[in-house]
């Protein structure tokens, strides 16, 4: 396991980097709307028309990586319009 | 033609009762989880309440709030179980513990359901019975919708 990937947040930022240092540009000319799950190890990403395509042709290709779920043309891979309420620091599990 | 009943809360949030598992029906728990057809997703769960479900988690993503900020989530697979209709899906896992079980707009698609929201209640019809709603009074005799008046001045 790399060791700079021994929590969530680190997986999620480096994904958010890998997608936009080297596929946002041409998945956003080809493939907008589409999943597209990022292997932060790897730095590949699979595409899919939905997030569990996505995920299971990018185990396909290495069935031991860490992926990041990216929405194409999107800033999240999902919307969501309800917040709850919020105390204190809420996305402690990504630190 | 398949209704599926649920409620509206003292807030007018359309509810229905749900049952979710991961790795083996055997970890089911039941919940009472809110449709929300703001979010784009499946099933977003608190964390602290998918510890019994046994979910096996696939990896993380980001969510866009509706203040545009960006929030970061673990995703895991599980199963959604509403009044005997099994879909699976990617299950958010959210931190925040006051949030409640949330479904989203895929959750409907993959259940092939539309949402109808009454006075007092919720129904979850398959979707295609559509053709089966009658025309609302304001269609005119070519079966068309009329478009909206003009503003005037």
């Amino acid at each position: 396991m790399n060791a700079l990937f021994n929590n969530p947040k680190a997986i999620a930022e480096a994904g958010e980097r890998i997608y936009r240092e080297k596929f946002k540009t041409d998945f956003e000319a080809n493939h907008r709307g589409k999943f597209a799950a990022i292997n932060v190890i790897k730095e590949t990403a699979a595409i899919g028309e939905t997030p569990e395509q996505a995920f299971e042709a990018a185990r396909k290709e290495d069935p031991h990586g860490l992926f990041h779920l990216i929405r194409v043309g999107y800033a999240g891979a999902f919307q969501v319009s309800y917040q709850f309420p919020r105390n204190g620091h809420q996305d402690w599990l990504f630190g | 033609m398949a209704i599926k009943i649920g409620y509206l809360d003292s807030r007018g949030h359309p509810y229905i009762r749900i049952r979710v598992w991961g790795l083996s029906e055997q970890f089911a728990q039941e919940f009472e989880a809110m449709i929300d057809t703001g979010f784009s997703g499946y099933l977003s769960l608190p964390l602290v309440k998918a510890f019994p479900l046994g979910l096996t988690l696939a990896g993380t993503t980001s969510y866009e709030l509706a203040d545009g900020s960006k929030s970061p989530k673990l995703l895991a697979y599980g199963c959604v179980d509403h009044e005997g209709e099994v879909t699976a899906g990617l299950i958010a896992l959210e931190a925040n513990a006051n949030c409640g079980p949330l479904l989203g707009v895929e959750f409907l698609r993959q259940c092939k359901k539309m949402l109808v929201v009454g006075k007092n209640n919720v129904w979850l019809m398959d979707d295609d019975e559509i053709g089966s709603i009658p025309p609302t009074p304001d269609e005119d005799a070519s079966g068309g919708a009329q478009a909206p008046p003009t503003p005037q001045g």
